[in-house]
């Protein structure tokens, strides 16, 4: 996909975006603290500012510029003088094909009950998830997703970006989600544009930019390890992966993935604790072997341990009690530990 | 009642109800392009549009007199394509209720559509619905309460028209003789029982319209920002 949009408002500069990177299949990242223009980038991709100097192609879009790219925005704008499902006949009539049911939509995002109902009485999560079912009826060959879930609880609001993650992987449908929220976009995206100020300030795989951003202190404290798949194991929802000669274990979070791909995994900080010797056998899941390549407090109580493991890193936070009591310093080879996550 | 009050019942009625129906052809857009417009003339022709809601009827009734004399290009050029001159027609009084009207008319319509969400016409559009089809399936419909609002303001007001009538159209029965100047008429030959008679029922039934504009505005479930 190219993006070049150049947009002022009022003689003031509001983006100023070149960025080009494979679409593919999945969902590409794009972060940014607020203000800083992702929202506007968004409404540049979709053609809903005609004020908008630049162009904008990828491989779906035809000639005649009619772009059918979906979007979905933080606050649902569901049609309050629709039901909801009049809402979701009305995306299904615009279709140019019928890709998806209202049946399938509806049961992706838990809608059934509420087809008959008047938007304005759903609760925040519920029409959002309309919302979401309302965009993909509608068939879009890019969907643009403007933090749809940030007015969610937390539980929910993973849960639909996994979601989002396995429709957009199943149906090579493309997706673009913008959220200031890099754990959000960790846990579903392999790809990351970071937008500052309303230009693109890096762009690359999403474990190369985490790295850089962790580094910067930027990160809430989570790594993302990448490996490929060894082993599936639906009966216990799990992957086996193979990750810088080690092997390592993640939860599937119900993807169709096969033997041979490519997965990335995210562990927070403080579930990783640190052992200077072999542990032994253990309830928990994961052991990888690394040395220490930094040591950072964060805290009065807590230090940030970033290890070393092959080509990738992992972050753990543990208290300073215990790195002075193991004695940890740089170089140092150790094992690190964590659960299923 | 006497029947040139009936006669002066219906041609009220004839007006107001013509009246709202051009203005709604007229107004539609012309709120709509205000809404969009951002040209630096936008408050110059919103002044124009408001005028009547300040100027006194007699001023805006003496110049489209002058305007609909046969004297004047624009009453000659009517008189070449219709055969009739405007001043002292129904025509003539229409004319000047429309434009007498106008800001009852643009008024609601313009801030109906200027509080709509823009949000739901940005989806619509990515949805691929533009244009005209947009607007009938999502504008009209969720600024409803502003099109029965504005409809409502120019049908009564139009009723309640007094000045401009009475400088362009005069008192001709059956023509230009609207409830308001035969109720004027009735007074001044001292027929004050007939007057009451129009007097109160104009009254009741402005309070009758009005009460029921407020109460379909209450109960209004339209798109404006929440």
């Amino acid at each position: 996909m190219k993006i070049n949009c150049l947009l002022h408002k009022q003689q003031r500069l509001i983006v100023d975006i070149q960025a080009e990177f494979a679409l593919g299949q999945g969902i590409t990242a794009v972060y940014g603290p607020s203000g800083a223009g992702k929202t506007t980038m968004l409404r540049c991709i979709a053609g809903l500012e005609p004020s908008m100097q630049g162009s904008v192609q990828f491989a779906a879009m035809p000639e005649n510029d009619d772009r059918h790219i979906g979007l979905v925005f933080q606050q649902s704008a569901l049609f309050p003088h629709l039901s909801v499902q009049a809402n979701l006949d009305f995306a299904l009539t615009l279709a140019p094909v019928k890709k998806f049911s209202i049946q399938q939509v509806s049961q992706w995002f838990a809608i059934g009950p509420l087809l008959a109902r008047n938007p304005r009485s759903l609760s925040g999560g519920e029409q959002q998830r309309v919302a979401l079912a309302r965009a993909l009826l509608n068939n879009p060959r890019l969907l643009l997703l403007d933090e749809p879930v940030s007015a969610l609880d937390s539980h929910s609001r993973y849960q639909i970006l996994k979601q989002l993650k396995r429709i957009s992987r199943e149906y090579q449908l493309p997706m673009l989600l913008v959220s200031h929220s890099l754990h959000e976009l960790a846990s579903v995206s392999e790809y990351l544009l970071h937008i500052v100020e309303g230009k693109l300030q890096a762009q690359g795989p999403m474990i190369e930019q985490l790295t850089r951003l962790n580094r910067q202190g930027r990160s809430n404290g989570f790594s993302l390890l990448r490996g490929t798949v060894t082993d599936h194991e639906p009966d216990f929802a799990m992957l086996h992966l193979h990750c810088e000669g080690q092997s390592l274990a993640c939860k599937s979070d119900g993807a169709n993935i096969s033997v041979g791909e490519l997965w990335q995994t995210m562990v927070d900080a403080n579930h990783v604790s640190i052992a200077t010797e072999a542990p032994s056998v253990s309830s928990i899941v994961n052991t990888l072997q690394g040395v220490i390549g930094s040591i950072t407090p964060i805290s009065e109580s807590t230090v940030r341990v970033e290890l070393v493991i092959g080509e990738q890193t992992l972050l753990a936070d543990i208290s300073r009690w215990s790195s002075q009591r193991l004695q940890l310093e740089i170089n140092q080879p150790v094992w690190a530990q964590f659960k299923l996550s | 009642m006497a029947e040139s009050d009936w006669l002066a019942l219906l041609l009220t009625l004839k007006l107001a109800l013509g009246t709202s129906f051009i203005l709604l052809l007229i107004g539609t857009p012309l709120a709509w392009f205000l809404v969009k417009s951002q040209s630096r003339f936008k408050p110059l022709l919103q002044a124009i549009i408001a005028l009547p809601l300040i100027l006194p009827p007699t001023v805006l009734g003496f110049y489209l007199l002058l305007a609909f004399s046969p004297q004047s290009a624009f009453g000659q050029f009517w008189v070449q394509q219709f055969g009739q001159q405007l001043a002292f027609s129904f025509n003539g009084i229409l004319v000047g209720s429309v434009i007498y009207s106008l800001p009852f008319m643009v008024q609601p319509l313009y801030s109906g559509f200027q509080s709509l969400d823009k949000r739901y016409l940005d989806v619509a559009q990515t949805m691929g619905l533009t244009g005209i089809r947009r607007f009938f399936k999502l504008v009209v419909p969720l600024t409803k309460s502003s099109f029965i609002t504005a409809l409502g303001l120019c049908f009564a007001h139009t009723i309640g028209e007094f000045g401009v009538v009475l400088m362009i159209g005069g008192n001709i029965p059956g023509e230009t003789q609207v409830l308001s100047i035969a109720l004027f008429d009735h007074v001044e030959s001292l027929q004050y029982q007939q007057a009451h008679q129009l007097a109160a029922g104009l009254l009741i039934g402005s309070v009758v319209l009005l009460a029921l504009l407020y109460r379909l505005q209450r109960d209004k479930t339209d798109g404006a920002v929440q």
